[in-house]
């Protein structure tokens, strides 16, 4: 049963069956261990064409054609994915400041900021990291598909960015060193002489180790204040000793990729947004490594140029044709939109710019539904939910109708779909993501009671008639 | 076989180094308690004592990482040392494991060895140096035991070599200052290996070298004449360059000076040039006062400069033939270290200077007098109130129209005067007779609680600098400096001995460090106890 599975894989996904980290389907412990259940965040900014990137109709998506306009790039998987429209995020009027600030810090938190630069509290990924994390892995794993020069979604509990420990670098290169580090070289098996950074990477736990035996030893001199602190430093040693034992629990079939064939992009900030095309497919790469070695459960792919992405491989290298006449794409954005004055012009130059981060989300869910999964028989899809959205819902960066697209779960969710949830919050969607991921039942995710709409901010940015009475109503039903 | 011929070379080796093996000695000169200790909390190096100590420990030869975790919280005695600062979390441990490893990485080229033998002898040196003592038999054999493991795995001599440096880098004996001292008492007596820690990580910001722990191992550093030798020693060495930069850099706020930006379209100068000159000059102003032990009056008004072009122009002075010459200054504009431009230049805002600022640290940082902290809605009651005042209101204006509220008046009553003693001195430090909403500056002021009046800087600074509080203030600073926290009632004694100096920093660092408290460690758990 299994090997047919393995073989309808092989017809539809190709190459990806090749790559020579994943494990044979033979008889090992490991090919029947369970696999865990993960989260893939995709994140773009500026929303999409508010006209054109919803499905005609609910229901079951067309089977043939594109979805939408917009959506046309994920066709080929199409029975994975699950269409949201109508999700509002009222998170966003909880404080009064600017548009990006505000939606930036409530997005992915649904909860009052603290200030325009400190979230009201976690990111989604960070409640779902605790929740999935096993033994040994990272939390999760932030990858940036360009240098940030803006903003970040993405919070620790204390409404801080995320741990620096679990942002990558935007050089695929640079984030695969790091995020497969704990995995053994692949030369240690034989072959090669390893070289010594290989050796230093390879003698993490053992090095560790011999660290814990000499804090062991000053340990006993001291006053009880400095054991203490001693103390709370071997338990963090532990711990990353054990990461580095544990590596990957593929029995020693995941090795660390042969980095000199990953890209090494090194992008300005200034220039940031000009080489998505190479670093985006990279770091997808990179996720969908990290899932199949189970080096971490938790992933997120941020298009994190937000002001003025360029996208020069769509108009032969330059940076400034895919704007118009617009000084900046942000411009375009407010301006080119199907009820502004120049919709002609810059509507296509949006939807091309943004077909392009469809394109990549529709790739990372081929990926993952082409990959077995650590028992051999599931794909990583199957195990994986994947949340793309974004933080507009329209060209006065409104926080209504936010575009969702969710995928994977095999069966557990209820793909192939268009699901309207008008009056429905992104604190909703949160606590059913939980759900769907093992969270206990009634488990909520940030603010949960009635919305007060009179004490609420910048509420024309809402520009829709439907209004959710609460922060949270329940599960959503999908 | 291997192992066996081994560890007789590493004994041999050991041998070799016999003047640091003999360092441990407990400090046995004094037999009973002295009256007069303070609690000294353990440290973790900086990531700037950690970049000296590898510059160090390898004479110039290997580049510290950059991945050394950076510190990370608000410092409440404004010194980089505290142990809050300083912490080891998970990403920390992470980043020190992977700045251990940049480090190891560049042991090959640096090893001149064909031979375990040859091999042995640098990690024995490297580890007394790194530990700051020759390594306990235990700590011997796990890291014979790491190089070992490595060699058995068909690695190269300088590879063993370099992840065993990995290991050395990563331990708390290289990381933190351990002051177990020489008995289990709540009061002990510092092992001399121990003080030359406390030497070198005061006045170099950094670990001893051979020189200061061939002084442990001779017992020189047994007797209060022996540290305070040491310590002139020390002071005379380029490093203390280090000591004297942090020290000032850290009191007066002068922090990331070149990362500061100012408006172009008012201070069309500042630039990085601009930034690398002010900095230097503070430097050099700070390190002569140090090595030369300016009294208080000197170090707060002097009117002489270190002075580059940059400088002369800025201080509107002929370019000195030689850059960095000391030149007099008009002293209206040059009143001691507090008008060295990084000094203004660091307490002022984007577009304007910060009266705010400089009061506070007039009051708090050169008197010592605590202000608490403002309460939470200073900033917007402010911008209410500038909405009130005419619009280019002078920050004069400004001051009192928060002065007579309540709430605010309470400190600001204290603080506003001396900050608006330096309203001649714009966001960069230069000199001006407007201010930039074009009102003419009025420099004069009293300051009610001090019954102290002045006219402009120079009669403020020379009115702070003879008050008692100043003197006092200036030994407080260098005590928190050296124990990384504020100091308290129970350190007053220690404060009492330093008070009998000539009130100039290097008096009342050589004073403390010829103290009991520097040789001996009270602990936590004893407070109370003599």
């Amino acid at each position: 049963m299994s090997v047919d599975r393995r073989r309808f894989l092989v017809g539809a996904g190709g190459a990806a069956l090749a790559l020579p980290w994943l494990p044979s389907l033979r008889g090992t412990a490991y090919a029947q261990a369970q696999p865990p259940k993960r989260l893939a965040i995709v994140y773009f900014s500026h929303g999409l064409v508010r006209t054109r990137w919803a499905p005609a109709s609910t229901g079951p998506l067309p089977a043939t054609g594109p979805i939408s306009d917009l959506l046309a790039p994920l066709g080929d998987v199409r029975e994975h994915v699950l269409v949201l429209s109508g999700l509002g995020n009222p998170a966003r009027h909880l404080y009064e400041g600017d548009n990006h600030d505000c939606a930036n810090n409530t997005i992915l938190t649904n909860a009052k900021p603290q200030s325009l630069a400190l979230a009201g509290g976690e990111s989604i990924d960070q409640a779902a990291a605790r929740l999935l994390v096993g033994r040994g892995q990272l939390p999760s794993a932030l990858l940036p598909v360009t240098p940030g020069r803006y903003y970040t979604m993405f919070f620790s509990e204390t409404g801080g960015v995320v741990s620096p420990s679990t942002r990558f670098s935007p050089n695929p290169r640079l984030a695969a060193e790091g995020l497969f580090a704990t995995l053994p070289s692949q030369s240690t098996g034989g072959g090669s002489r390893p070289t010594l950074q290989q050796r230093l990477r390879d003698g993490r736990a053992s090095m560790l180790d011999a660290v814990t035996e000499n804090l062991k030893s000053v340990r006993s001199g001291l006053s009880s204040e400095d054991r203490q602190r001693l103390d709370a430093h071997a338990e963090h040693l532990h711990a990353l000793s054990q990461r580095y034992t544990v590596g990957a629990p593929s029995g020693g079939h995941c090795t660390q990729p042969d980095f000199g064939t990953i890209p090494s992009v090194d992008v300005e900030p200034e220039a940031a947004g000009t080489r998505d095309d190479e670093t985006a497919p990279a770091q997808i790469d990179n996720i969908v490594r990290a899932f199949a070695c189970d080096v971490t459960r938790v992933a997120a792919l941020q298009f994190n140029e937000t002001e003025n992405p360029s996208f020069p491989w769509l108009y032969d290298g330059s940076v400034t044709a895919c704007r118009g006449s617009y000084a900046t794409w942000h411009d375009m954005v407010h301006l080119g939109q199907p009820t502004g004055a120049d919709a002609d012009t810059g509507v296509p130059s949006l939807m091309r710019g943004q077909t392009f981060y469809i394109t990549q989300l529709a790739e990372l869910i081929r990926r993952l539904a082409t990959t077995p999964d650590i028992d051999g028989t599931s794909t990583l899809l199957d195990n994986t939910l994947v949340l793309a959205l974004t933080d507009f819902g329209d060209e006065s960066h409104g926080s209504a109708n936010i575009p969702v697209v969710l995928a994977g779960l095999g069966g557990r969710l209820e793909t192939g779909r268009h699901v309207a949830l008008e009056g429905r919050t992104m604190g909703d969607l949160y606590a059913t993501l939980l759900g769907l991921l093992g969270a206990p039942s009634g488990t909520t995710f940030g603010r949960t009671e009635r919305i007060a709409w009179d004490t609420l901010h910048n509420l024309e940015l809402w520009n829709d008639d439907v209004r959710p009475e609460r922060f949270f109503h329940g599960p959503l039903p999908i | 076989m291997l192992r066996r011929r081994f560890s007789l070379v590493w004994l041999v080796s050991l041998a070799s180094f016999g003047c640091f093996a003999e360092g441990q000695a407990p400090n046995t000169a004094v037999v009973a308690s002295p009256a007069c200790t303070v609690e000294v909390p353990m440290r973790r190096l900086t990531p700037q004592q950690y970049a000296h100590a590898i510059g160090d420990l390898f004479d110039g030869a290997v580049e510290p990482s950059a991945r050394f975790p950076e510190q990370a919280g608000r410092s409440v005695t404004g010194f980089s040392t505290e142990p809050g600062l300083n912490g080891v979390d998970a990403l920390a441990a992470e980043q020190i494991l992977l700045a251990a490893e940049d480090v190891a990485l560049q042991i090959p080229g640096v090893l001149d060895c064909d031979d375990e033998e040859c091999a042995a002898r640098f990690l024995d040196r490297l580890t007394t140096r790194a530990f700051r003592r020759t390594p306990t038999e235990a700590e011997q054999v796990n890291l014979r035991k790491v190089f070992l493991d490595v060699r058995a795995d068909e690695a190269a001599v300088d590879e063993a070599t370099a992840m065993t440096v990995a290991v050395i880098l990563q331990s708390p004996q290289f990381l933190y200052t351990i002051e177990a001292g020489a008995s289990d008492t709540p009061v002990r007596a510092l092992t001399s290996n121990e003080i030359a820690t406390r030497l070198a990580l005061l006045l170099w910001d950094s670990i001893p070298d051979d020189a200061l722990l061939a002084a442990a191992a001779e017992g020189r550093l047994e007797t209060s004449e022996g540290v305070a030798a040491e310590a002139r020693r020390m002071l005379a060495d380029e490093k203390a360059e280090r000591m004297s930069r942090r020290f000032f850099r850290e009191w007066m706020h002068v922090d990331a000076l070149t990362a500061v930006s100012r408006d172009p379209a008012r201070h069309d100068w500042y630039d990085a040039a601009f930034a690398a000159s002010i900095g230097e000059s503070f430097d050099r102003f700070v390190h002569r006062a140090l090595t030369e032990g300016w009294t208080v009056e000197e170090l707060l008004t002097a009117s002489t400069a270190p002075v580059d072009d940059v400088l002369a122009e800025h201080y509107g002075v002929a370019a000195p033939s030689e850059p960095w010459s000391w030149v007099d200054v008009d002293p209206e504009r040059a009143v001691g270290v507090m008008t060295q431009p990084a000094v203004m230049a660091s307490l002022a805002h984007y577009g304007e200077s910060s009266y705010v600022r400089r009061g506070h640290f007039v009051v708090s940082g050169l008197l010592c007098r605590s202000l608490g902290d403002p309460p939470a809605n200073a900033t917007q009651e402010v911008v209410q109130i500038e909405n009130w005042l005419r619009p280019g209101a002078s920050r004069r204006e400004l001051s009192r129209a928060v002065q007579r509220r309540t709430e605010c008046g309470s400190c600001h009553l204290t603080l506003d005067p001396p900050g608006l003693a330096f309203e001649h001195f714009d966001a960069t430090g230069r000199w001006r007779d407007h201010d930039v909403y074009g009102n003419v500056i009025d420099a004069s002021g009293e300051i009610g609680a001090l019954r102290l009046e002045f006219s402009g800087a120079r009669e403020l600074m020379e009115g702070v600098a003879d008050r008692f509080e100043a003197r006092e203030c200036v030994d407080r600073q260098v005590f928190r400096f050296f124990a990384s926290r504020m100091d308290e009632d129970a350190d007053r004694c220690v404060l009492d001995q330093m008070q009998s100096n000539d009130g100039s920093v290097r008096g009342g660092l050589m004073t403390l460090v010829g103290s009991d408290a520097f040789r001996y460690r009270r602990t936590g758990s004893a407070e109370g106890t003599p």
